[in-house]
């Protein structure tokens, strides 16, 4: 109880710190260092004064501060030519411009998430051990934020109820014929002595008093009914709970006695659908009823031995294949007559597996994050490494290889991440750009203006412009330079990797340019130049990192409110080498994952 | 309870789908059966084959009678002539720009310009059957139905994703319906109220699982009652809908009639789609239907039509080559033959003292005119049916050149009891 104290009492520190700051005057001096020279005073660049910014009202700053927010993180800000700024300034100035914005309690709160149709069929395969897929009969879910655990667009519609009530009888079916199923479900012994603990593993938490003795009447009442029987009864049951919003429902209440801490059994379901991406196992089970997982302590080593238990494939799949984009590689086209290779060999499967395994070596191995952006090493088979140009590896199987030189590795030259950001015929500079800033330093662009225009489809001359001249064109444009000036640069350090992902020398007969200036003024050459230049941002990798996690894991997005014990969780990763476990224990430790009201008490 | 079982049980139902699964069996099911749903329920099944038709074999000439003389290819419709409007001069001008076939069966049904995009971000426009079902789709079990009989692989041609070829009914701008081509998951789709209805312990299960959702609701914010309130309302809609079923005076087919997988052949395929379709109007399942017979570009070989052997794409690019145009064209009234088959079925189908076909609304139609040329003027548009009094069927409608498609469609949403004053680029009904 004590460390609980602690832990609560730390958090409490945190969350008063990121508070809101009512009624300021004075203009920060961090603010006044970094911001001050060109925006004060009537004249002041981009019409922004500072001091009327901080002291304007609520309703009144906050989209400039959230823009000047955008701004220093992504780097934009200072401008190149400005004195060079200490990381920790950075961060302060950061933090007085987040303090501006206020933050509804209720934005810190997720709302209630349903079962995923892929968490709902991992649920059943830990519940029963039955295979039981939902494709074709459970609808696909909406991502927002990046991820489809996100609650505010899951939804049960009148339809999909239906679909869930065909589930769940075509599931109590398949267990009752299947006697390991069945024995796994019910037990051995008599059912209603089994029905607490049943009820408690699919709801994932000690069942009220009211939901098992509907259960037990339920038992009962079909029991006696003219063509009942013990299977008719247990069927009942069955669909009773998979039917339930407790069991199709991650409803989170708190302790009874502190509504804003979850209760270790929440707990353990954040830590299982983060993890595993399915029910608490048997040993997290014991832990929360234990008591275990009321410590960090206990939390952390949850999780480590979920990730062990599972080498991390569940998570790969789940956590990365959506904060990559990689599980979209499947359902992106290239034009087939242009690439016709698109079909080829599996092609589209075989990188999204390179990009699992590729996440899942790094998070298993417990090697720093960092390399996930220079890793020297990859996982292809044969024909992934045929589509690579990498000689001599024969069979379907996956294995690890070494890139023989600098020009690949690391997520950046994935063939998945190379194709989600290209368009059918021709790569994007922009599209890469974007994905570089969105989902490696969470700094994203605002989006474009109706009218920005587009370029071609193509990327063959026209008007004897190639498509990087013309971008340099549109970025001349002022209003639309601020945005370009940050997403072109590093697109086009990897224009040496075509739409497919494969290595090019030249396109259209002219030698590919891949040198690009990033926003901070540093220059930069193909991927080993952009891998440098993100390296050199470690603490900005490390902040989206944990920022994308909690984001997955929690199912709401990280709000400036959160900045302040986002930049601890930075901290505290470093402190651990930024190896996943180290980065893993900040984060599944911290009152953004523990607490189900960071605004509270 | 006591099942009722007057006309339809499976036993009936299997027997009757027997050596052909066809007409035979829906006319078995609908004889003995008074089918006696509300009063006058209008319906709407939109069929669009792909790849344009040859104009020349296609535009028939007036008749004396305001009706029409078939030409080639309508002369499947010789003993329907009172049952058919001719509709000339209909276009859909949004579609006037955008290169080839994509951009003009896309906004077939929307009247709108669809997003040059290989996936991201696709827009079109609500087609008018999902307007219909989005305004009337609770009166029946199922909202609308989606028909198709070829797969949409995730491939880009010419810039456009390929999901704009396979995809006429849109719910909305960005959301492309999903349409359903195996004919086992079509039943499935219409009966499985039924199913689930059939389970007695299933109002039992739903009674707990409500009480569950009561209790949860107690403890809940305001954000997650809402989820919650959305459950209850999702729990609610299918006791409704069972009861709904149980009320019916029989029992409707059970599964496992229709055989498993798509079949081989494609005119097998389409009968089979067409009786599911006929199958859904009879039980009042759904009142509102598309058809996609092919996907767009479609490349199928009709070697099962005399002197078609080939690739139906490359016959409707004719360049003039007379060989290739007597295929096209021959694959045209084979289309037309398919909708003739389509209007008998509902003809046969008893109904309130009239048929489903006359409380039908039955449009065939093609993006295209000359397949050629990918000419998007004056397409190809037969109106069928009698929409329960409101068409007056049996006539050539010539309209000025251009006249907007979606005056067609308005007309017909109108007549479905749909709200609505305009449809896509038309403000006035073309009817």
């Amino acid at each position: 109880v004590s460390l609980r104290l602690r832990f609560l009492c730390r958090a409490v520190t945190t969350l008063v710190l990121a508070g809101v700051v009512p009624g300021q005057t004075e203009l920060p001096s961090v603010v006044r260092q970094l911001c001050g020279e060109c925006h004060r005073g009537a004249d002041a660049e981009a019409g922004l004064d500072l001091d009327a910014l901080f002291a304007a009202p609520v309703g009144a700053r906050e989209e400039r501060a959230a823009l000047a927010v955008q701004r220093l993180r992504s780097r934009t800000m200072p401008p190149p030519e400005a004195t060079p700024v200490e990381a920790s300034e950075r961060q302060q100035a950061i933090a007085a411009f987040a303090a501006l914005v206020p933050v509804a309690r209720a934005a810190r709160v997720a709302t209630v998430r349903r079962l995923t149709r892929r968490q709902y069929e991992r649920t059943i395969h830990e519940l029963t051990g039955l295979q039981w897929d939902g494709q074709g009969l459970l609808p696909d879910d909406a991502r927002a934020h990046g991820f489809d655990t996100n609650g505010d667009v899951t939804a049960v519609t009148p339809a999909q109820f239906e679909a869930y009530a065909t589930a769940a009888a075509t599931i109590a079916d398949r267990v009752l014929a299947t006697p390991a199923a069945r024995q796994r479900v019910f037990g051995t012994g008599e059912l209603l002595a089994g029905l607490p603990d049943l009820l408690a593993r699919g709801f994932r938490r000690p069942p009220t008093a009211a939901e098992l003795a509907a259960r037990t009447t339920l038992w009962m009442q079909q029991l006696a009914a003219d063509d009942g029987g013990t299977d008719v009864a247990a069927r009942a049951v069955l669909q009773s709970i998979l039917l339930s919003p407790a069991f199709l429902f991650r409803a989170e209440h708190g302790r009874p006695d502190a509504p804003h801490l979850l209760s270790a059994h929440e707990v353990a379901d954040r830590l299982a659908y983060m993890l595993l991406g399915s029910m608490p196992d048997p040993a997290l089970r014991t832990a929360a009823d234990s008591g275990a997982l009321d410590t960090a302590a206990g939390i952390a080593a949850q999780a480590r031995r979920l990730l062990a238990a599972s080498g991390a494939r569940p998570f790969a799949e789940e956590f990365a294949g959506q904060w990559l984009r990689v599980r979209d590689v499947l359902a992106t086209n290239a034009d087939f007559r242009r690439y016709p290779q698109i079909w080829h060999g599996g092609l589209r499967p075989a990188l999204l597996e390179e990009a699992l395994r590729l996440f899942q070596a790094i998070v298993a191995d417990d090697l720093p994050v960092t390399r996930l952006l220079d890793a020297d090493f990859t996982f292809v088979n044969a024909s992934l490494a045929a589509h690579y140009g990498l000689p001599g590896i024969e069979g379907d199987e996956f294995r690890r290889v070494t890139w023989p030189d600098a020009r690949r590795g690391g997520v950046l030259s994935l063939g998945a991440v190379l194709l989600v950001t290209s368009y059918p015929l021709r790569t994007s500079p922009v599209l890469r750009g974007k994905w570089i800033l969105d989902v490696l330093l969470d700094a994203p662009t605002p989006p474009p203006p109706p009218d920005a225009g587009a370029l071609p489809a193509d990327d063959v001359p026209v008007e004897s412009l190639s498509l990087r001249q013309r971008l340099e064109r549109h970025r001349r444009q002022s209003r639309c330079a601020s945005c370009h000036a940050q997403l072109d640069p590093p697109g086009f350090a990897l224009e040496n990797f075509d739409v497919l992902g494969r290595w090019r020398d030249t396109l259209h007969e002219q030698p590919i340019d891949a040198t690009g200036t990033l926003a901070d003024g540093t220059t930069m050459q193909g991927l080993p130049g952009l891998r440098a230049a993100l390296l050199a941002r470690r603490d900005d990798f490390v902040r989206a990192l944990v920022g994308k996690l909690l984001t997955y894991a929690v199912g709401r997005p990280m709000t400036l409110a959160d900045e302040a014990e986002l930049q601890r969780l930075v901290a505290a990763s470093h402190a651990g080498g930024d190896r996943f476990g180290a980065l893993l224990d900040a984060v599944v430790t911290s009152p953004l994952f523990t607490w189900r009201d960071p605004g509270g008490p | 309870m006591m099942r009722q079982f007057h006309g339809w049980s499976r036993r009936r139902f299997v027997a009757g789908a027997g050596a052909t699964l066809g007409l035979p069996w829906l006319e078995a099911l609908a004889a003995p059966r008074r089918l006696s749903p509300p009063p006058g329920p209008v319906r709407l099944a939109v069929l669009v084959m792909p790849n344009g038709v040859l104009p020349s074999a296609w535009t028939p000439t007036p008749a004396a009678d305001g009706g029409f003389e078939p030409s080639f290819a309508l002369q499947p419709l010789a003993a329907w002539r009172d049952q058919v409007t001719v509709c000339t001069g209909l276009a859909n001008r949004q579609s006037f720009d955008g290169d080839g076939h994509y951009a003009k069966v896309a906004p077939l049904l929307t009247g709108c310009r669809i997003a040059r995009t290989g996936g991201r971000e696709l827009r079109n426009g609500i087609s008018c059957d999902q307007l219909a079902a989005q305004q009337l789709g609770g009166r029946t079990p199922l909202p609308s139905l989606e028909l198709g009989c070829d797969p949409i692989y995730p491939v880009e041609d010419m810039g456009y994703s390929t999901v704009y070829g396979g995809t006429i009914s849109w719910s909305a701008a960005e959301r492309p319906c999903s349409k359903e081509i195996v004919p086992q998951r079509v039943f499935d789709r219409l009966f499985r109220a039924t199913a689930l209805a059939r389970d007695p312990a299933r109002p039992s299960v739903l009674d707990v699982v409500k009480q569950d959702a009561d209790a949860l609701l107690a403890r809940l914010g305001t954000t997650d009652r809402q989820k919650l309130l959305e459950y209850q309302d999702s729990v609610r809609d299918l006791e409704r809908r069972l009861a709904a079923v149980a009320a019916r005076p029989g029992d409707t087919p059970a599964g496992g009639v229709v055989p498993p997988g798509v079949p081989r052949e494609y005119p097998e395929h389409l009968r089979l789609m067409f009786d599911l379709l006929a199958l859904a109007f009879a039980t009042d399942t759904t009142r509102l239907a598309t058809f996609l017979l092919a996907n767009e570009v479609s490349g199928r070989d009709f070697g099962f039509v005399d002197g078609c052997a080939g690739n139906f794409h490359d016959f409707s690019h004719h360049g003039g080559d007379p060989a290739k145009q007597a295929a096209y064209r021959r694959i045209n009234r084979w289309h037309v033959e398919q909708f003739a088959g389509f209007l008998q079925r509902l003809h046969a189908l008893q109904e309130g003292g009239t048929t489903v076909l006359a409380r039908s609304m039955v449009v065939l139609a093609a993006a295209m005119a000359d397949g050629n040329a990918h000419d998007p003027h004056d397409l190809p548009v037969l109106l069928a049916g009698g929409g329960d009094g409101t068409l007056q069927p049996g006539r050539l409608l010539a309209s000025p050149a251009d006249t907007p498609l979606c005056s067609l469609w308005l007309a017909l949403l109108q007549r479905l009891g749909c709200d609505v004053e305009q449809f896509g680029d038309a403000t006035a009904p073309l009817l």
